[in-house]
């Protein structure tokens, strides 16, 4: 069962927001939408999304597009991004049940399954509609993390629907 | 602020100066190696390992040292130096590697990943510097005679000898025993040069007696020979160089020597008087220069006048067209070996004289003669036959060569003062797509699944993306090879992982593993998606870091905007640059390094993460969150942080 770990990353770099998650299409475990990531790579998810940053921001600038794809892959975890107008970005990581590369066991390239990409676009738009109705909030700051336990409960709405 | 780690560059004069050079071998007699000892005042060393050092002429060089080199357009270069490998006699190297491993056509490794591991963690104990130079010259660094490459026949073979005890019949006597030795049959003894350094007691010895010996060598023996004075001036300069005894050693000499870790205080040096050690240069630098470097070009002419022009030719081609479809009838005889010329499939080698074999020496040996160009072309061609041959371990060798001379070759200075030019689109394209990417996809696949030698695969992983991080680095273009680079060096680790985990030597976290992230994240720090021309625009970001811009002062009673959010200093190159993910490979490096408790190792490459964060203090930013990454290596760091402090 995919595991994710969505995070909203602010212009320096900072993360407004983060959640784990697991896919609720899979069949339910004991706690539903929990995630499976090792303590290892729990530790360094946030560094995983944050070195994925360099690509995207070098490949924000080829596309129109928000939604920006698959950007990167390490040991394993795979990395979708989308970016805000007001360079915000959205950085989704997520195992791959199929490979065997893990960061417990040293990394090693290549791997391959099938993941629904415009499960992941829908998702992105959803977020970014949420995001854009928390920025509206007038005792919100550009680059202040996201604590709204609505915003949380909403995020985890729409994974829920997507992933 | 930079990034400490090896330079490409001089990674690339590691290849040069370990592996793409002649091998002389050394075959003293037993007074020569007393008259060595009596002067260097030390029982314990043999005359090899006086003169091993010496080797390496670009530190222990003469003033003015320059080697001319002429290729066959008859070009000459000069070069600042041109390493030579000093080793142990031929005879002696084949038997230490046992050549019953590579009898029944097997491949034997090409050496040990676990000694390896062995050293480096011996070696990292309590190292403050970056151990992976130390890696890649340890995997370079390899005295096996190889059947399908001839970079470790000797090309000349050196005899010292003494004068005063020694005579022509002992020089002669070495020689037969040489000649009479049962060499394998890919080796041709016949394109080995002899020659004899003539050691002698300057203060009894005259210099005019020592030219007469060596005249009757060159008329009884055809012997070339070099005068040797030693003892010059040994009472009046007490003064001595200290020169390492680890100098070219391989991975098993050096666990050997570990393990026989001897009394003496001052084990890994030697003491060579001042004198002697000029002398030692001097001889050297007129060996190479005057009697080395001509005969392996004058080889060079005579194998392609014989040899290549012939095959190039319209006639050599229809005979090898004529043989490859022809040839069908006496697949007995190839397999039983009786014919010479061509490839014995049983052994897995070409014979000595056979043509293939020649040419391949001459591309091994414009190589060693930095004719990179050259080399490549006929690489290129002797390929070809390989593979209708289907000598694979022929081909997977020839192919790794084609890359490291196409690399090596665009990377060359056209002059000593004059950078070589950027190669265009189409020659990238093709060098990365039409060669390096199938090329080493094919090696790969030979050694590790032909052969089951994985060590060769490794150690092409490794040489390829130093080339390719090299080019990359000089000509800033990494986004024509950053993902190979990371690639190749990533199975590297993956296979050394495999081997260890599968020998049962480590299960664990490893040096290896560790070195080789480092190095990935090295080669992602210097990756500068920035053109030539503009790189000043990196300065500010190497010199302080990523930061946020300080606002211009507003004028007084003027408005400031207090929510004005300012940009940080690498906005202009935003996207061109990789230190965050060079700092996510630093940091896989640096949890293993923790794993292997070395707070040595962790405090050093914590350095490296600063561009992107402050790794000086536990801060409040993200990345200092209580059981993240970072934090538990600054908390596993403190102990070490405070002992070098105080």
């Amino acid at each position: 069962m995919s595991s994710y770990y969505f995070t909203i990353i602010g212009t320096r770099d900072n993360p407004l927001y983060e959640l784990e998650f697991s896919s609720f299409k899979a069949p339910a475990s004991l706690i539903p939408g929990e995630s499976h990531f090792t303590a290892k790579v729990k530790e360094l998810l946030p560094f995983i999304a944050n070195s994925s940053l360099d690509l995207v921001e070098d490949s924000q600038w080829l596309t129109p597009n928000f939604n920006l794809g698959r950007i990167d892959s390490f040991g394993g975890i795979w990395v979708n991004a989308f970016v805000t107008q007001g360079n915000v970005k959205f950085i989704l990581c997520y195992d791959n049940p199929n490979s065997n590369n893990s960061l417990d066991n040293g990394i090693s390239s290549g791997g391959s399954t099938k993941y629904d990409e415009s499960s992941m676009k829908h998702f992105f738009n959803d977020a970014y509609d949420l995001y854009v109705k928390a920025l509206l909030n007038p005792f919100y700051g550009a680059n202040d993390p996201l604590v709204s336990p609505d915003f949380d409960y909403k995020i985890k709405i729409v994974a829920k629907k997507y992933l | 602020m930079a990034i400490e780690g090896v330079q490409p560059s001089a990674a690339r004069q590691l290849l040069l100066q370990h592996t793409l050079l002649p091998l002389i071998s050394i075959h003293l007699t037993l007074n020569a190696d007393a008259l060595f000892q009596t002067e260097c005042n030390d029982t314990l060393i043999s005359t090899l390992l006086v003169l091993r050092p010496y080797g390496n002429n670009a530190r222990y060089s003469v003033p003015n040292q320059s080697y001319r080199i002429a290729n066959l357009q008859l070009i000459t270069r000069t070069y600042g130096l041109f390493p030579v490998r000093f080793d142990a006699p031929l005879p002696e190297l084949l038997t230490v590697h046992n050549l019953a491993e590579d009898k029944k056509g097997e491949i034997a490794p090409l050496f040990s990943i676990s000694s390896l591991e062995q050293l480096l963690k011996h070696a990292s104990a309590n190292s403050r510097t970056d151990l992976y130079s130390d890696m890649f010259r340890k995997v370079l660094t390899s005295n096996r005679i190889l059947l399908f490459d001839t970079l470790n026949h000797p090309v000349a073979h050196i005899f010292v000898v003494d004068y005063a005890t020694d005579s022509v019949e002992t020089v002669r006597q070495l020689l037969v025993e040489f000649r009479n030795f049962a060499f394998p049959r890919y080796f041709q003894i016949s394109d080995v040069l002899f020659h004899a350094f003539v050691a002698f007691d300057s203060r009894i010895v005259a210099e005019t007696e020592v030219r007469r010996f060596q005249e009757e060598l060159r008329t009884a023996l055809s012997v070339g020979s070099s005068a040797l004075p030693m003892f010059l001036g040994v009472d009046s300069d007490p003064l001595k160089v200290r020169m390492s005894k680890l100098v070219d050693m391989t991975i098993q000499e050096q666990v050997q020597h570990l393990s026989l870790q001897h009394t003496a205080e001052d084990n890994e040096s030697i003491h060579v008087p001042k004198l002697l050690d000029m002398t030692l240069r001097l001889k050297i630098y007129e060996f190479l220069s005057k009697v080395l470097i001509p005969y392996m070009e004058q080889k060079i002419r005579v194998w392609d006048d014989l040899v290549l022009l012939p095959k190039k030719s319209i006639t050599g081609r229809l005979f090898s067209v004529s043989r490859k479809f022809f040839n069908n009838n006496n697949n007995d005889v190839t397999a039983s070996g009786t014919s010479p010329n061509t490839f014995n499939h049983q052994d897995n080698y070409y014979y000595r004289s056979s043509p293939e074999q020649v040419i391949r020496k001459l591309a091994d040996w414009s190589l060693m003669l930095k004719d990179f160009k050259y080399a490549y072309s006929t690489y290129d061609l002797i390929k070809k036959d390989y593979t209708n041959d289907k000598a694979w371990v022929y081909v997977a060798s020839t192919q790794e060569l084609c890359i490291i001379s196409l690399l090596l070759a665009q990377t060359q200075p056209l002059a000593s003062d004059t950078l070589p030019l950027i190669p265009d689109r189409n020659t990238l394209r093709k060098i990365r797509h039409d060669i390096i990417e199938p090329y080493m996809d094919n090696l790969t696949y030979t050694f590790k699944l032909r052969f089951n030698v994985k060590t060769y695969a490794i150690r092409s992983y490794l040489i390829v993306a130093e080339l390719l991080l090299n080019m990359s680095s000089m000509f800033s273009i990494p986004w024509w090879w950053d993902d190979l680079i990371e690639g190749y060096f990533l199975k590297a680790a993956t296979d050394i992982d495999a081997h260890l985990i599968s020998s049962g030597a480590v299960s664990g976290p490893h040096v290896l593993r560790a070195i080789i992230y480092e190095r990935i994240g090295y080669a992602k720090a210097i990756a500068y998606y920035v053109p030539l021309e503009a790189a000043d625009l990196l300065q500010p970001v190497l010199k302080e870091g990523v930061c946020v811009q300080v606002p211009e002062e507003v004028e007084e009673g003027g408005y400031e905007n207090s929510a004005k959010i300012m940009p940080q200093n690498d906005n202009c190159i935003s996207g061109r640059t990789r230190f965050r993910k060079s700092a996510m490979w630093y940091l896989m490096a640096l949890w293993e390094w923790r794993d292997l408790d070395n707070p040595h190792q962790v405090l050093r490459l914590l350095q490296n993460l600063k561009i992107r964060f402050n790794v000086d203090e536990v801060t409040k930013n993200w990345y200092d969150r209580q059981g993240m990454a970072l934090e538990s290596l600054k908390s596993f760091c403190l102990p070490a942080n405070r002992e070098q402090a105080s």
